[in-house]
């Protein structure tokens, strides 16, 4: 009764807003969406390597077509994975896990040039670099959670 | 760690009166300290001190307001806003200390 009587009184003042949030989705953050476009590359890079070219004239519109989308898939995920990796790195992980991950900020540093490599080159060395790197980020991202998640591959 | 006393009558008179201010606090950041849809009541006139909940001018975002809580204050009153809630807070770990001009006041009670 005390209590929706303040209530009531609280309501005729006037309300102001203060917000205790953080800047995205609070807590809606995945590695899965760079894991995925990770995955993405690697399979473009391996698609890339295994083209053949044809010899006759009237395959090679239609291989020009293929090597063509595969190529802008490739850059198109690994710069999607970059951007992913990056939100991570500066909105989710915070100055206490650098005490606890101090391999950290060389991951994501090293993520993000893997991401820049994979654009440039066709290297399927680099794309499976990519990979391990990804992995790594889901497991120091799961476990300051707290949570055992295993690391799958679709 | 300091909690807020339920808002009195008193109290609820002074804000009627406009002595003191009522915050809705909107999100997890302060949790679980304060829930999210929680009101604060705010004084303006407070002296400020290491542990308090604070109302601050956001430093980058025009017009908005955080509740955070003062974590340390440094020689040239710089404050270092924290959320209790640290995982899930955008806080001075991000966008630094604040100055005194951005603190608007200190929650002195809540009312559920």
């Amino acid at each position: 009764m005390i209590k929706k009587v303040k209530k009531v009184l609280l309501d005729l003042a006037p309300t102001n807003i203060a917000k205790a949030h953080c800047d995205g989705p609070c807590g809606v953050y995945d590695p899965a969406s760079t894991r995925i476009a990770a995955e993405a590359v690697l399979s473009m890079t391996k698609k890339i390597l295994d083209l053949k070219k044809p010899e006759d004239e009237a395959g090679q519109a239609a291989y020009a077509n293929t090597l063509a989308r595969y190529i802008s898939i490739k850059e198109e995920q690994a710069q999607e994975a970059k951007d992913e990796a990056l939100i991570l790195w500066t909105d989710y992980f915070k100055p206490e896990h650098l005490e606890k991950y101090p391999d950290l900020t060389n991951v994501f540093w090293k993520t993000a040039k893997l991401c820049s490599a994979c654009k440039q080159e066709v290297s399927l060395e680099h794309a499976e670099e990519l990979m391990d790197h990804v992995k790594r980020i889901h497991e120091m991202f799961w476990d300051s959670k707290g949570r055992d998640v295993e690391w799958y591959t679709t | 760690m300091k909690t807020l006393p339920e808002a009195s009558f008193y109290q609820i008179g002074l804000v009627l009166l406009g002595y003191l201010h009522k915050y809705v606090c909107e999100g997890p950041s302060m949790n679980p300290t304060l829930e999210d849809g929680e009101v604060v009541l705010v004084d303006k006139n407070a002296r400020i001190e290491i542990g308090d909940i604070v109302v601050a001018r956001h430093p980058f975002e025009i017009g908005t307001e955080v509740v955070k809580r003062v974590e340390r204050i440094n020689d040239r009153e710089h404050y270092f806003l924290v959320g209790d809630n640290p995982q899930f807070s955008t806080d001075s770990r991000d966008y630094g200390a604040v100055t005194k001009e951005y603190i608007i006041g200190k929650a002195v009670a809540r009312s559920f």
